[in-house]
């Protein structure tokens, strides 16, 4: 009897301790918690007053049971005297690729807020890490030694996706939980753990995806988000990858006949590209350099080109139209200078956004994200279709390796819901680059119809990524944004914007060569 | 009086000494079974308060530290294990890194983000030093030396041990050997 008496006592304190702590966003009793980390290789690189941190969050939101997972986190003091209430969470540069924190720094200063810069998960510090060494390593065919879709190029990069998947997944990584759904979590539990009532989210590239996951799933204490080149849920970036390539190039030809010099050095660009796509095809060109290395410039890798240049436009000058037009007369020299930035072991400059050398890849997360969330809820079948008549695009996109990657990656597919609109009355601007073979104007201007409150701010001067390159923070676009940032209901003051022009006589950049 | 006669006196006095209020002793028994009762309940009570307190308040906490050993992976990958910058002088090494002039003074700078820095002896073949490494319990797999000295080879794996500030590296597998002969031929010195 009185053992009996002791179990219902025992199961009501049972009962009472699930309600107490279940239920919740954190299920079951987990608490997120935010502990100091060494911050001493961030520090280096910036002048500002940094700080940092490790988030330990569930590694599946839902699932208690499914253990913990840790997010490397930055807070970036802006250093002025009065900065504003409301921080700025940066998501960094694209997927898999963490916040450039020399960026950063200058930009929180122009902000005048605290930047909390957020190292998503498997990305950058964050344990555990998705990184690929074994995809970093290249090909022991350097890629543009032979044509784009060579099917040697291919086996031995899915090759080496396959080996990271399975290393990983023989140290105990759960690859399927590096979705959206989970880093948008991460954000709110980041929110939630430092206090913060309000703050803004600011997102480049494709990271934009977890920004927009954010606004869908948590919006009620973000005060503006700023998506610059964003990608869109639902897009798929391999139909992407041919359309805004062709978008960015009428673009290109368009500014280049309304500008005297671009006209008078190409007055035939469109023409050029065409005819230069074709002979090459027919006619491929070689560019040999030192050590053995050389580069088949062909229709393919011709097109690869064109879009890792178009999408590092910028000011002060394009390059682009003149090289074309050297090319097509068949200039040695010319051929060498372009042909030079291909040089790699890597497939990556033309396939995804911002192969800066700088930059650390966690190729893990790039394909976890694309294989959960974005490519099992696209449609491909257009693709040979929108390549039409052009063997580049064949080549380089239809042919694309990279379209084989998620068989490599072997997760399987996530919500459905993280690849339809979002619909947010959020005050959002949207800034896109009138070049951008990544993630092209037509798309933004859809997006921003289900965003009530979205603004859309276009450069005419820049490619992929307008505010986030390490652009100074004095430079026009940088001021509208921040600007807007103070009063995210005021009307866009774009005056400088209109004054803002690109050349294209002088000679490319050192890091543009 | 006859003897038994006092004998029968005796006893009957003595009867009348021990003979037990019967009433007065119930009703005493009565109430320290009533006592022993209260006592019984109010501590089963306390104890079953204290049961829920401790269930409410540590139950949580004591099934987090359960499942955290349960299902953290002990060797979850990640670069920041071996964080910093080490050098070694591989001056008198002979055989590949002689040959190929890679003998002298190296030093690698291993980030928590997982790239690596490195520089060669100066005179050494030039190469391009945006690697990247990952560490998973005691095996370390890099790409080191992917776009120079190791192109084409892939990515290495090795057994790592520090100790005193002294990092070594044991080949596990590694198809590039001069990568091989750079990481094993000394220890590495934590600087």
């Amino acid at each position: 009897m009185r053992s009996a008496n002791l179990s219902v006592l025992l199961a009501a304190a049972l009962g009472v301790s699930a309600c107490t702590f279940g239920g919740g966003p954190e299920a079951a009793g987990f608490r997120p918690t935010y502990e100091p980390a060494d911050c001493s290789e961030v520090a280096v690189v910036m002048l500002n007053e940094v700080s940092c941190g490790m988030l330990t969050v569930l590694e599946y939101h839902g699932d208690p049971s499914a253990g913990t997972i840790q997010v490397f986190v930055t807070r970036i003091e802006p250093g002025v005297p009065r900065p504003a209430a409301d921080p700025v969470l940066s998501l960094g540069g694209d997927l898999g690729v963490a916040p450039d924190y020399q960026t950063l720094g200058p930009q929180a200063v122009g902000l005048e807020r605290e930047v909390i810069a957020m190292d998503v998960r498997g990305t950058g510090r964050s344990q555990p890490s998705l990184l690929c060494p074994e995809v970093d390593a290249g090909l022991a065919t350097p890629p543009v030694a032979v044509p784009v879709d060579d099917p040697g190029t291919r086996s031995e990069f899915l090759g080496a996706i396959a080996a990271c998947h399975d290393r990983l997944v023989s140290q105990g990584v759960d690859l399927a939980a590096f979705d959206l759904h989970e880093m948008a979590a991460d954000a709110e539990d980041l929110r939630q753990v430092l206090g913060i009532d309000d703050w803004d989210v600011m997102a480049l590239g494709s990271t934009s995806r977890i920004a927009l996951e954010y606004l869908r799933e948590f919006p009620d204490h973000v005060r503006a988000a700023v998506l610059d080149s964003p990608e869109w849920p639902g897009v798929d970036p391999f139909v992407e990858s041919v359309q805004a390539t062709r978008h960015a190039t009428r673009e290109l030809v368009a500014a280049c006949s309304a500008d005297p010099v671009c006209d008078r050095i190409a007055p035939d660009l469109r023409y050029d590209i065409e005819t230069l796509t074709h002979r090459l095809e027919a006619r491929p060109l070689v560019a040999d350099f030192r050590g053995d290395r050389r580069v088949l410039f062909d229709a393919g890798w011709f097109e690869v080109w064109l879009r890792a240049r178009l999408s590092f436009q910028r000011l002060p000058s394009s390059f682009v139209p003149h090289a074309v037009h050297l090319l097509t007369r068949g200039s040695d020299r010319a051929l060498h200078r372009m042909a030079f930035p291909l040089l790699g072991e890597q497939l990556c400059q033309g396939f995804l956004p911002n192969c800066w050398d700088f930059l650390v890849r966690s190729w893990g997360v790039y394909l976890s994200v694309m294989c959960s969330d974005v490519l099992p809820f696209t449609d491909r079948s257009s693709l040979t279709e929108l390549a039409g008549e052009n063997p580049g695009f064949f080549e380089a996109y239809v042919h694309s390796p990279f379209l084989d990657a998620c068989d490599a990656w072997q997760i399987p597919p996530g919500d459905p819901l993280v690849a339809t609109p979002v619909t947010s009355d959020v005050p959002t601007l949207i800034i896109v680059g009138r070049f951008d073979p990544f993630g092209m104007l037509p798309y933004a201007r859809k997006a921003v119809s289900t965003l009530t409150n979205g603004s859309l701010l276009v450069s005419p001067v820049n490619g992929h990524q307008v505010t986030g390159t390490r652009e100074m923070p004095e430079s026009c676009l940088i001021r509208v944004r921040d600007a807007w940032l103070d009063a995210p209901q005021a009307e866009l003051d774009t005056s400088c914007v209109n004054r803002l022009h690109l050349g294209y006589g002088l000679p490319p950049r050192n890091d543009e060569q | 009086m006859s003897l038994d006669a006092r004998v029968r006196d005796a006893l009957e006095r003595s009867s009348l000494i021990v003979d037990p209020d019967v009433r007065r002793d119930l009703a005493t028994v009565r109430r320290k079974t009533r006592r022993a009762i209260i006592r019984q309940r109010v501590g089963l009570t306390v104890l079953a308060a204290s049961v829920i307190a401790a269930a409410v308040f540590l139950g949580p906490r004591v099934l987090d530290v359960i499942r955290s050993q349960r299902q953290r992976p002990a060797s979850s990958p990640s670069p920041s294990v071996l964080a910093g910058s080490y050098k070694v002088d591989l001056s008198g090494a002979a055989g590949f890194l002689s040959t190929a002039g890679l003998a002298g003074r190296w030093s690698i700078t291993l980030e928590g983000d997982g790239s690596v820095v490195w520089h060669a002896p100066s005179g050494s073949p030039e190469g391009f030093p945006r690697d990247t490494f990952q560490v998973s319990g005691t095996t370390i797999v890099t790409n080191l030396f992917a776009n120079g000295l190791c192109r084409g080879s892939g990515v290495g794996s090795y057994s790592w041990d520090i100790a005193g500030g002294t990092l070594t590296f044991v080949s596990v597998s590694d198809g590039c050997d001069l990568r091989r002969a750079v990481l094993t031929s000394g220890s590495w010195t934590r600087m």
